[in-house]
């Protein structure tokens, strides 16, 4: 990481919290766990009540396809942590085959309409965000999604638009694909908030 | 300008509201102003040295570099002010998305000629002055 305190810097009990998770995966923790417990309160505490919120809170959106949107919007931001991370999550729930082929090509990626609709305004919201009208979201009106869908959309791509950001900047270390599917399971058991 | 629902706490827009509130106004080394002003990408009122580091990580983050972090220490930030600086631009792409999002739902609504529901804004809290926050940037930095 670039700021070495962030790694280093952090209360007893999450000293030892991230001890245990060394021991029990055989590994150091992932940077951006060393960095989410540097200063809690500051952002990593808020930050994942949020993401849990939205990623794992009661939603018309699957685990699974709310995982693949935030993978789409890393891919999109170009980055490479967060997009294997939550790849790696979509992988287990949807099948490796369907992240690849929405990141290959959303529009012919075998995905239900109303999916493709939420990627069309990712698409746009991410890459061009002073061009989003109302037609996007009308149009995921018009292929089933309801208002509070559309919501959940606009908050993966809000989350993801932020932490891809944190974790380019900081240069969290890449973890191999292993690791990725490691960090992918836990994720899928325990969420992502820390307090 | 994000819109909460009006009697729940634990919906997205509110627990972002929690979030935006400890990141620009919560205890930190670097003043709360300086926080906004790189949140918002007033990049005519932050110094020279941040002043790119700000462009970057706002448009593409994934071209910043050790050297950008380097320059920013060697001229007497901490890395905990890079890390709240680093933390507030990125909150301010993620709220711009957001605040895009929620605007084209409300624009739907309006043009459906359905009655948006009962919502209050978030109060954004106003950037320092340019002149002021200027000065207090390049202290900061100086320091």
């Amino acid at each position: 990481m670039r700021l070495p305190s962030l790694g280093r810097s952090w209360r007893f009990s999450d000293r030892v919290k991230l001890k245990m998770i060394r021991i029990a995966s055989g590994r150091p923790p992932a940077d951006i766990l060393k960095m989410l417990h540097y200063r809690r309160e500051f952002f990593g505490e808020p930050f994942t009540a949020w993401v849990h919120r939205v990623l794992r809170g009661p939603s018309e959106w699957s685990i699974g396809e709310r995982e693949l949107m935030a993978t789409f919007v890393s891919n999109l931001n170009h980055c490479r942590f967060c997009a294997g991370s939550h790849g790696a999550v979509a992988d287990a729930t949807l099948g490796p085959e369907v992240t690849a082929a929405v990141l290959d090509d959303w529009r012919t990626a075998p995905l239900r309409p109303s999916l493709r609709a939420a990627f069309a305004l990712l698409e746009t919201l991410t890459l061009r965000p002073d061009e989003v009208g109302p037609e996007l979201v009308e149009a995921a009106y018009a292929e089933g999604v309801t208002e509070q869908g559309v919501r959940d959309v606009v908050h993966v791509c809000a989350i993801f638009c932020t932490i891809n950001r944190v974790a380019d900047a900081v240069d969290f270390a890449i973890p191999d694909d292993k690791g990725f599917q490691g960090d992918a399971y836990q994720l899928l058991k325990r969420g992502y908030a820390i307090s | 300008m994000p819109l909460v629902p009006d009697d729940d706490d634990t919906v997205p827009e509110s627990l972002f509201a929690v979030l935006r509130q400890a990141v620009l106004d919560g205890p930190g080394s670097t003043p709360s102003r300086v926080r906004h002003v790189v949140a918002h990408a007033k990049l005519d009122e932050v110094s020279h040295e941040l002043r790119g580091y700000v462009e970057t990580m706002r448009e593409h983050a994934w071209r910043s570099t050790d050297e950008q972090v380097r320059e920013l220490l060697a001229v007497g930030w901490s890395e905990d002010q890079v890390y709240e600086l680093t933390v507030a631009v990125a909150l301010g792409a993620g709220q711009r998305r957001l605040d895009a999002g929620l605007a084209a739902i409300t624009r739907a609504q309006q043009r459906s000629g359905e009655p948006a529901p009962a919502v209050r804004a978030v109060p954004v809290q106003s950037a320092a002055a340019p002149a002021a926050t200027q000065a207090e940037v390049t202290r900061h930095a100086a320091a």
